[in-house]
């Protein structure tokens, strides 16, 4: 977020003394809202008073908030000692809640819904919000005292605790609510965050601990993170979800020969009727790329709309994004296009209907975004599913029914990672130092850190005070000191260095794009500004724009006349099939593969189906297809389990390196939600026994660590690593010359450290996290148990089936560009489209 | 595989310990060592192991196997003012006091602000002209002849995996080499038709020239 202006502070409301005569009790101020407590919050309420952390879930938009809020409140109204107007009451009191939400930009508008019960009820509290983005007079105010609510985000609640007076602060707090905690769960902020309660805990025993949460899997899991070593909280379930209505737009016709990424924008006319028949709809696209193309499409389309359709992404500039924020909420703008930036935070109440471009890819994200229609009374949520590509008709039913028997995803809780327990060990020398009994006690009240042996935790001390194994040779050097068994950062200049890094989030690197004389409009990934030429045209924030030079990690562009003649990219991963979706599709196709076809989009799609059918087979349940195929291109092997495109890569490359094994011989690999291909030059024998042999579980992890250059994903994957521990440098705005000769890229380190201290722990993380994270490797164990438990269906289709189709499109994707391969590919479908007609 | 290419009429030999060797005149050319590097880092709190050791034994093993009479190099001898260490000028010192017959050029950096040469190595030259070429820290064309330079750390990016290799690079007017320095990174160079390229892969250069 370097380089981008800090939006406007609302101040805190300067205290007015309170009339006692307005002051309300709480089942009245519901009341005159129009609403009456759930029992969900009256559990909630009871629960806090009794003295109990918890975890409240439900949808979006129920009142999970003041289910959490009241407890305290409440709790203070009893004990009286902060009723406004009481005789002789002080300001407002010291901090006693403390609100940490993942999402930064949503710190204001949750003060001001904070703020609002508070002083009808007659309580003195006053609510601010400490974030990266918090002026720096505010700081100063906050330095002084903190407000009696604090919102604040996993990062700054970190950066507040490296202070000395923390302990002293934090002393009078009594509650903490984690919300959007399923956003924090399972992510190393989240690990963050837990550290950062075990601390809270420490300073204030009788804390309590609540979070707040969409619907999750495992919410089980996600408690026991929250309540830390406290062990036990109450899972309080919210409101029913509001009804969900899932339906997909269905194409005319449906392409029997499906390849991703082609059908998307054919179906734009039945979009735009679909947006005309609202008041406002919200158009979310899996990717940035995606977003900038449909919004000049949808504009093209209806260029009456000029105006009134805007575009949100995360690389589009924060004043923006905020304006059309304004926009919904105001309910002036018809349609949004955007990505999971608009997946999360407070409800644009004329936004009545919600179409998703391309596959969800999970069940819980879609109802998510379901839930960001329908918030008037009375009103269903509805999501509208526009498929990219035929198969994608599949998942919207297997969606549907997986919504509808609530099998949901849940996320997997992070394993004591050593670069955040390094971050924090170096945090804890800040605030006033540590002694190491102490801090390891506390840490391992972490749930992350509950298994941390004394091994890993003596690693972390040394890694932190003297560089770890590597840095033996050099005695001078430290980061922390110890003295006396107090270890402490005594470095002025290192303090300061380490707070400005406080983190977990790594993005990559990015570059400001920004008028030649004017303002910046957001960030392009510094791979496409290298690659621009000066006269390019490129469509970027809906605009299109011409390349002038790249100066000062800033692509400076002007407004172009003319079309785009290249499109931004920007990495991230592509995401992968869920689970919970992936045995939902699995379970469509047995239904079919028995014959029935039940709802419109099976319906729509059973043309595909039925070749795929007669040139091969619709696997059933308990079985796994594998399809055997010789072309020009070499002898293919098509295998599909269905478990989602991480999985798949991860068992093409075990089976590409067992068979290579055996004899050595060159594969191509190919992999998608669905299956993947291998192909070889060279023919190769395999039956069905050969090939679970092939696919055995045993041995797993260290045939995929060696079967990719594992080095070379970790060493990328130690990006993030690095930058968490404490290695590399976030770029730091303004930082002058001192900080650019600290720059060095994460590769760097990775490769000093492989040289002179193979066993560094971190080294090790990052590979463990390329298994969890590239190949997921729980998932990939599982699905080949499953294989393992399946009868493999082997076949020779006289030509590539619908299954195999996109397959070799991946495939090609690879090694021509993409004009060419749109050529081919049409080439291609076309004739397998006439045989398909020909018999 | 050693490489080797003809500039100008004369032969040049990239090498994979990322040193230029120039047969005629007997002279070894180098740029961007960045000593002290890893001090510098160190000196703020980073863990970075290495050393100016390391670098300078690769240096001897170079000037040995090529019988070199000169060195020349292409600045950023230093990388900042915090990792020009006592130990790291006492180890460069020692190294030059075994060589008292190499001729040594030191063409001035942009990070050599950090200091003065080390004992025994001489003061800094902004660029030496020698025919048909002229050597330099920045890398750009000159009509003093085919530029040798450093300074931007030239690299290739290969495969799916994106392995980056530092290389050498040769346009048409001005030929760049990779950073001789240990802790030092690789940036992709716009390379074009008719550029000759050699990446350093281990112990061996790979031929990428664009043809």
């Amino acid at each position: 977020m370097r380089g981008i202006p800090r939006p406007k502070q609302t101040r805190p409301p300067k205290p007015r003394p309170i009339d006692p005569a307005e002051v309300v009790a709480p089942d009245e101020w519901f009341a005159r809202r129009g609403w009456e407590p759930f029992a969900f919050q009256r559990e909630a309420w009871a629960a806090y008073r009794a003295g109990e952390n918890g975890l409240v879930h439900a949808s979006t938009g129920t009142g999970k908030t003041y289910a959490a809020l009241l407890g305290p409140v409440l709790e203070a109204l009893e004990e009286g000692t902060s009723i406004a107007g009481a005789p002789g009451s002080p300001g407002p009191p010291p901090l006693r809640v403390l609100w940490v939400t993942p999402l930064r930009a949503l710190s204001a508008d949750t003060a001001l819904s904070l703020d609002a019960p508070l002083r009808p009820l007659g309580l003195n509290w006053d609510v601010g919000t400490r974030t990266a983005d918090t002026p720096s007079a505010a700081r100063t105010r906050q330095q002084k005292r903190l407000p009696s609510v604090l919102v604040t985000t996993p990062e700054s609640l970190s950066l507040l605790l490296t202070y000395p007076d923390a302990r002293e602060k934090f002393a009078g707090l009594r509650c903490v609510v984690c919300d959007e905690w399923h956003e924090l769960f399972g992510s190393k902020r989240g690990v963050l965050a837990e550290l950062a309660l075990a601390r809270l805990r420490t300073f204030a025993p009788a804390l309590r601990t609540w979070g707040l949460s969409a619907t999750l899997g495992n919410l089980d899991a996600a408690l026991a993170a929250l309540v830390g070593a406290v062990g036990t909280g109450r899972v309080v379930r919210g409101h029913v979800p509001k009804p969900i209505t899932v339906d997909a737009v269905l194409p005319p016709r449906v392409e029997r020969f499906p390849w991703a990424g082609h059908l998307g924008l054919s179906l734009l006319p039945q979009v735009v009727a679909a947006i005309d028949e609202g008041r406002t709809a919200l158009l979310f696209t899996n990717t940035r790329a995606a977003c900038e193309q449909w919004y000049q499409a949808l504009l093209d389309a209806r260029p009456d709309w000029a105006g009134a359709v805007a575009l949100h992404h995360g690389s589009i500039d924060r004043k923006t994004r905020d304006w059309v924020e304004d926009g919904l909420r105001a309910g002036t703008l018809r349609c949004v296009v955007c990505t999971s930036t608009l997946d999360l935070g407070v409800d644009f109440a004329p936004v009545d209907r919600v179409l998703q471009v391309g596959s969800p890819k999970g069940v819980a994200r879609l109802l998510q975004r379901a839930g960001r229609s329908g918030h008037r009374p009375g009103e269903t949520s509805r999501v509208t599913c526009v498929p990219t590509h035929t198969f994608e008709l599949i998942e919207v039913a297997a969606a549907r029914t997986a919504a509808g028997a609530g099998a949901v995803e849940g996320r997997d809780p992070v394993s004591k990672p050593l670069d955040v327990l390094a971050q924090h060990c170096v945090s804890s020398a800040l605030a006033g130092g540590f002694r190491a009994a102490d801090l390891l006690a506390e840490v391992r009240t972490a749930h992350a850190y509950r298994d941390l042996s004394d091994a890993e935790w003596a690693w972390v001390l040394d890694f932190v005070t003297r560089g770890g194994e590597a840095l033996k040779a050099y005695p001078d050097y430290r980061r922390v000191g110890v003295s006396d068994g107090l270890y402490a950062v005594t470095d002025a200049r290192l303090a300061r260095r380490h707070r400005l890094s406080i983190g977990t989030i790594t993005s990559e690197a990015s570059v400001l794009v920004r008028y030649l004389r004017g303002p910046k409009i957001g960030t392009v990934d510094e791979s496409f500004a290298a690659r621009l030429k000066p006269g390019d045209r490129f469509a970027f924030a809906g605009r299109t724009l011409e390349f002038v030079k790249l100066y000062e990690m800033t692509v400076w562009v002007r407004l172009a006349r003319g079309e785009a003649n290249t499109r931004p990219r920007w990495s991230g991963s592509r995401m992968s099939l869920s689970g919970e979706l992936a045995a939902a599709v699995r379970a469509e196709l047995d239904v079919a593969a028995r014959g029935a076809f039940a709802g419109p989009e099976m319906r729509a799609v059973r043309p595909v189906l039925d070749v795929q059918a007669r040139w091969s087979r619709v696997p059933r349940a308990g079985e796994v297809l594998v399809e055997r195929l010789a072309t020009r291109d070499g002898h293919h092997l098509f295998l599909y389990p269905f478990e989602g495109r991480l999985v798949h890569e991860g068992v093409a490359a075990l089976a590409a390196y067992r068979l290579s094994r055996r004899r050595p011989q060159t594969f191509t690999l190919a992999a998608n939600d669905y299956g993947f291909e291998l192909v070889s030059p060279d023919p190769f024998e395999l039956d069905a026994d050969t090939l679970k042999a092939l696919l055995a579980p045993t041995g797993m992890t260290d045939d995929v660590l060696e079967s990719l250059n594992a080095a070379e994903l970790a060493k990328r994957q130690f990006r993030e690593v690095a930058r968490v521990a404490g290695l590399v440098n976030p770029g730091l705005p303004h930082a002058g010359r001192t900080a650019k000769q600290l720059q060095a890229s994460s590769g760097l380190f990775y490769d000093v450290f492989r040289e002179y201290d193979p066993d560094n722990l971190l080294l090790w993380q990052a590979r463990r996290e390329v298994l969890d994270r590239q190949f997921e490797a729980t998932r990939l164990r599982r699905a080949l148990e499953r294989i393992a438990d399946s009868r493999l269906v082997v076949t020779a289709p006289p030509r590539p089936t619908p299954f195999a189709f996109p397959l070799l499109v991946e495939r090609m994707r690879e090694s021509v560009s993409s004009e060419t391969l749109a050529d081919r590919v049409r080439k291609m479908a076309a004739a397998l489209e006439r045989r398909a007609d020909a018999e | 595989m050693t490489a080797e290419l003809e500039v100008c009429g004369e032969r040049l030999v990239p090498r994979p310990d990322r040193s230029l060797f120039w047969p005629g005149p007997g002279a070894l050319l180098i740029a961007d060592p960045h000593f002290g590097k890893a001090d510098a880092f160190r000196a703020a709190g980073v863990p970075v192991p290495g050393d100016s050791a390391v670098p300078l034994a690769r240096l001897a093993a170079a000037l040995d196997a090529t019988a070199a009479v000169r060195l020349i190099v292409l600045g950023d001898f230093w990388h900042s003012r915090d990792g020009r260490t006592d130990r790291v000028a006492a180890d460069l010192a020692a190294w030059r006091a075994a060589r008292p017959n190499l001729r040594i050029e030191l063409v001035r950096g942009n990070h050599d602000r950090a200091g003065p040469p080390p004992d025994g190595w001489g003061g800094w030259v902004t660029e030496v002209a020698e025919p048909p070429f002229r050597f330099a820290h920045f890398p750009d064309p000159s009509d003093a002849g085919y530029t040798l330079a450093g300074h931007l750390h030239p690299g290739v990016v290969l495969g799916r995996e994106r392995l980056r290799l530092p290389c050498f690079w040769f346009g048409p007017r001005v030929g760049v080499l990779p950073a001789f320095g240990d802790f030092t990174g690789a940036a992709r160079v716009p390379a074009r038709r008719g550029d000759r390229v050699f990446a350093v892969a281990g112990s061996a250069m790979v031929d990428l020239s664009m043809r």
